[in-house]
This record gives C-alpha cells, sequence and structure tokens, in this order.
C-alpha cells in the first residue's frame, strides 16, 4: 500500500468511528441511558423501561440521524463546492448558498405564515432548497464569463450576495411577531432540537438524489483540477459537470438548512481537514468528508445538548468555537499548500 | 486526417488566425513555429476545439470537429496546454491516472501507467506530491499523463498529439528525451502536433514545420524546404543562416542583435 492509498484504511476508520458515535449519542442526555438497556430497547423488548424507550425512539433516535445526515450532507457539499471552484475556501456558508436558504426559511416563517398560516412551515424544506438553488445559479452566473469560472469573483460574490440576504433577513425579521422571532433564532444559530423522524427522511431523500450525481461528480471533479479546458481535453462535458455539482450541492445545503438552520464550518473544514491525510480524489474524498461530517456534528450535538443540559446551547455557536480555531491552525500550518 | 478549411478566428475586432489551411498526418512530427504572438497557440486551440472557429471547418478522421462527443474525442486527441495549473495535492501517480479512461482493466492501467513513467523518467516519482516538483518535472508528469490517455484509446484509430511549447521549462537532457520519446510515439496510427521555440529542436526533430506569422500560413513543408534562411529572417525579424548538412539543418543568428 502506497501511502497516499489511507483511504483504504481511514473510510473503515471512520465508519467505525461513526457507528460508536452513534450509541454514545443515542445513550447520551438529559436522561442517561444504560448501554447495556439499549439492544433491548432497539429490539422492541417488553423489559425495557418505557420511559426510556419513548426517550430513544422519539427523541434520540431520530436526532442521531438527523445529525449525521446533516452533517454528512453539509460536508460532502463543501467537498463538492470546493472541487467545482478549484478553491479550498468555497463553502456553502462562505459562499452565500446558506443565507439563500436561511433567507427563504425566515421569508417562509414571516410571509408564509402570514398569508398561509400553518401548513407554510410544513413546505420550509422546499422553500430553504429553492432559495439554496437559486442563490447558488446566481453566484454561479455571476462568477462565469465567457465559460470561465473566476474564483475571487465568485468569494466576492459570495460576500455580496449573503449582505444582501442578511439585509433582505433584516427586514423580514422587523416584521416579524414574537414566535415568528423564535423560530428565526432557531434558523440562524442552527439547532437539531426539533429533529423528528420525518425531518430525517427527508434529508435522507434528498441525499439520496445527491447520491446519483455522485458518479458523474467524482470522476469531474478530480479532472477539472487541472483546470476547465484540460478537463475538457480528458472527455469530461464541463457544463453536464457543473451542472451536476450545482444541483447536488443545493439539494445537499438546501436539505440540510432546512431542517437544522444554518450551521458553519462543517463544509469548510472537513475537505480541508482531510486533504491533509488522504487522497484528494473525489472517489474518496467526498464519501469519507460525509463520514467524518456526520462524525463531527454528532460530536458538536452531544456537546450542544450536555453542555448546559437540561437547556441546549444552538449547535452552530458549538460548531463555530471548535471550527474556527481548527480552521486557524490549518491556515497557519499550511499556508504553502494553499498559497500553490 | 486532421483538416483545417480557411480557418479565421477574431478576437473583437482583432483578426488572430485568417485563412488558414493544413493538414495534420499520422506518422509525421509537424512543428509549428513563429515569433510570440503570431497565433501559434490560438491555432492549436482551434484544432483542439477550445475555441470555435469565426469562419471555416475542422474535420477529423471525416467528421467535423463539432460532431464528436467529449469523451469519444479524448480517446483519439490528446492535448498539453501551455500552462497547467492543479490544485489540491494529488501525487504523481494520480496526475497520471487522471488521463486514464473508465472502464481498462487494472492490469492495462498498471501496464500504460508504468511504460509512460519509464518514457519520461519518472520511475520512483509515483508516491511525490505533484505540488512540490520542479517546474521540469511537473511538465514531464504532464506529457506522461496526455500520452496516457492516447493509449486508452482504440488503438486501430488515428490518433493525434498536440503540445504546446512541451519542452520550454525542461533542460537540455530532458528536451532531448522528451522530443524522442514523441517521435517514438509516432506510428502510422499516430501524428504529433506540436508548438517550439527553439529552432534547431525544431530542425532535429520535425518531419514537417509550420511557420506561422501575423496570423496566418507562411510555409508549411517538409522541415528540409520549410526552415530557409530566407523566410526565418523575415518572419522573426532576425538575420538567420541555415547550415546544412545531408538531412540536417543548424540555425544560427548574430546574439548580438
Amino acid at each position: 500500500m502506497g501511502p497516499r492509498e489511507q483511504h483504504l484504511l481511514i473510510i473503515p476508520l471512520l465508519t467505525a468511528t461513526l457507528v460508536v458515535m452513534a450509541v454514545v449519542s443515542v445513550a447520551t442526555g438529559a436522561v442517561a441511558i444504560d448501554l447495556a438497556s439499549l439492544p433491548g430497547i432497539l429490539m422492541g423488548n417488553a423489559d425495557a423501561a418505557a420511559r426510556d424507550s419513548v426517550i430513544v425512539w422519539s427523541v434520540r433516535l431520530p436526532r442521531t440521524l438527523l445529525a449525521m445526515l446533516v452533517g454528512a450532507a453539509l460536508a460532502s457539499s463543501g467537498a463538492i463546492l470546493q472541487g467545482l471552484f478549484r478553491n479550498p475556501l468555497a463553502d456553502p456558508g462562505l459562499v452565500g448558498v446558506s443565507s439563500g436558504s436561511v433567507l427563504a426559511a425566515v421569508a417562509t416563517i414571516v410571509l408564509g405564515q402570514n398569508y398561509f398560516g400553518e401548513t407554510a412551515t410544513r413546505l420550509l424544506p422546499v422553500t430553504a432548497f429553492i432559495g439554496g438553488l437559486l442563490t447558488t445559479i446566481l453566484l454561479y452566473s455571476i462568477a462565469t464569463r465567457d465559460g470561465r469560472t473566476y474564483t475571487a469573483t465568485m468569494l466576492l460574490g459570495g460576500i455580496a450576495i449573503g449582505a444582501i440576504a442578511m439585509a433582505l433577513t433584516g427586514v423580514l425579521i422587523f416584521m416579524s411577531t414574537e414566535q415568528q422571532l423564535r423560530e428565526f433564532t432557531f434558523w440562524s444559530l442552527g439547532s437539531l432540537g426539533g429533529a423528528t423522524w420525518a425531518k430525517a427522511a427527508s434529508v435522507g431523500l434528498f441525499m439520496l438524489f445527491a447520491l446519483c450525481l455522485w458518479p458523474i461528480l467524482a470522476r469531474g471533479l478530480d479532472r477539472l483540477a487541472l483546470g476547465e479546458a484540460e478537463a475538457g481535453h480528458m472527455g469530461i462535458n464541463i457544463q453536464i459537470l457543473k451542472r451536476a455539482a450545482i444541483v447536488a450541492t443545493a439539494l445537499l445545503t438546501g436539505a440540510a438548512v432546512a431542517v437544522s438552520g444554518a450551521i458553519g464550518f462543517i463544509g469548510l473544514v472537513v475537505p480541508h481537514l482531510l486533504r491533509l491525510i488522504m487522497s484528494p480524489r473525489h472517489r474518496f474524498l467526498i464519501p469519507a468528508a460525509a463520514l467524518l461530517g456526520a462524525i463531527l456534528l454528532l460530536a458538536a450535538d452531544m456537546i450542544a445538548r450536555t453542555i448546559v443540559a437540561p437547556a441546549e446551547l444552538p449547535i452552530g455557536i458549538v460548531t463555530a468555537c471548535l471550527g474556527g480555531p481548527v480552521f486557524l491552525w490549518m491556515l497557519l500550518t499550511n499556508v504553502r499548500q494553499i498559497e500553490t | 486526417m486532421f483538416h483545417a478549411f480557411d480557418v479565421s478566428f477574431a478576437r473583437g475586432r482583432r483578426q488572430v488566425i485568417a485563412d488558414m489551411n493544413l493538414e495534420l498526418r499520422t506518422d509525421e512530427l509537424t512543428v509549428v513555429i513563429g515569433p510570440n504572438g503570431a497565433g501559434k497557440s490560438t491555432l492549436l486551440k482551434l484544432l483542439t476545439g477550445v475555441l470555435k472557429p469565426s469562419a471555416g471547418t475542422i474535420w477529423f478522421d471525416g467528421r467535423s470537429l463539432q460532431q464528436w462527443n467529449a469523451r469519444e474525442l479524448a480517446g483519439r486527441r490528446a492535448v498539453l496546454s501551455q500552462s497547467t495549473s492543479l490544485v489540491f495535492p494529488f501525487t504523481v501517480h494520480e496526475v497520471i491516472s487522471l488521463g486514464l479512461a473508465e472502464g481498462i482493466s487494472v492490469q492495462d492501467k498498471r501496464t500504460i501507467i508504468h511504460e509512460v513513467l519509464h518514457v519520461f523518467d519518472l520511475n520512483g516519482f509515483e508516491h511525490r506530491l505533484f505540488q512540490e516538483l520542479s517546474g521540469g518535472e511537473k511538465q514531464r508528469v504532464h506529457l506522461a499523463r496526455v500520452v496516457c490517455q492516447l493509449k486508452c484509446g482504440e488503438a486501430e484509430k488515428p490518433k493525434f498529439l498536440f503540445l504546446d511549447e512541451p519542452v520550454s521549462n525542461l533542460d537540455i537532457k530532458h528536451q532531448i528525451n522528451v522530443l524522442s520519446a514523441v517521435r517514438k510515439l509516432l506510428s502510422p496510427q499516430l501524428g504529433a502536433f506540436v508548438i517550439l521555440h527553439d529552432l534547431n529542436l525544431a530542425a532535429a526533430y520535425a518531419d514537417r514545420v509550420v511557420i506561422v506569422h501575423e496570423g496566418r500560413i507562411v510555409s508549411n513543408d517538409v522541415m528540409a524546404r520549410a526552415l530557409n534562411g530566407k523566410t526565418l529572417s523575415v518572419v522573426f525579424g532576425v538575420d538567420m543562416h541555415v547550415s546544412k548538412a545531408g538531412m540536417w539543418r543548424r540555425i544560427s543568428y548574430n546574439t548580438r542583435g
């Protein structure tokens, strides 16, 4: 095994870690569940305490699943965006995609509820998804001239779109009621508090759609690392690749933001961290990013719901507290790699 | 095989390429020379489909270039651009593997990679990070990658290699190695189109020389006839002398301006 064939080890290692973390996550919380009784509860054993069974089945399991899916969605969309823009700084948050999703979600909470009542809230995943898709397309067309995507324009455009989205979000806050304001806080800081099986299933469904695009992305993004012209010479249909990447990113980010709000840094840090220890080939990088993203968000969620128990910290605060310093450390130790 | 018919290309109002007619044949190394800004790279971009001609058509193997799909074309012609940047920390082996087509067997992949590593003097470089190589080493890796790409295509079909200044970053030994390797690849199924700046390398390796000046082809002939002092002096604006010894040509010029 060559030194760079570590993906053969890393992917099984990440999978095993994720399984252990998931078990710990189900057992940990304001009410501790005895690990020994967990198999019984999961098998539907009648001997298990009714209270523990309810906690596991209606709170912990959907929440653990949701944390894993959202973390996987954010990290893999970060890996795809970085590959698409050929830039290790691209991230659903930095390039304004998630701000578009948040704006759409907040608009649904405030305007939707005013006009359509409670049914609007059920449309949230759909509107957040559309918001993310529209922002991605807008940003992409701003950054692309004569078939070439300019990365600096993309990052600056992302900042501008983010600012505009934030201003519009501000207007909506101004119009909102107390209740709507509380719901908005949930979006802006991110939380997995309202996890349900339905939410987990909807993210899972979007992830399945995105998964269908993985073969196109894995083959194309590797070659795109050499530039658009070179990728074209190597038989990649650049237009199809870009559209697949945009749709996959919008599906993943849109779905994640819709159910959990804007959770930062996972999409930026995870692919970057992985490229330091494994091959940057997207065939391995995208699934490894999904696994590590799931692990990190699960860990962050455990911290968020236990550190100030029985109260709960918004998860966005935890990921920013952990992700910020890690990102700085990566910048400081890998200046050369980033700049070449 | 590759035919350009009355091809022109304009950028805004500026005519970069005007009424070019050209035929590239397999089993031939066609070298393109000309001063900076003459239109050599633009010609290569037109022939490889990166740019679309504003007038005229380009045909490859009986079909207009527009009728080829990207994947099909990739097995039949490979291109090395003048400058290629790579983001993300790929190893040499991974960069070369990018040239491999989908669906070829693991054994074939191994054989092809082993072969190109040897041809371009890259044995022992497989696991090194591409970003940490010198300019010349990077260039050889890219050459290995594009040759790899052609080796994956159907064996009996005609193929072309397009190289834009492939030896500009290389020391003399590797300039010779690379151009000799390209010559060795020539066959009734494979032709090469190479842009060079060094006229003596053109004289040493070309079968055919195309001289481009101000967007037009001023000469397209076998090497011995194309490289003559009069044409070269006019095109490059420097007094040039061509010494002849049988099939060999040696170009000299006054270095004091």
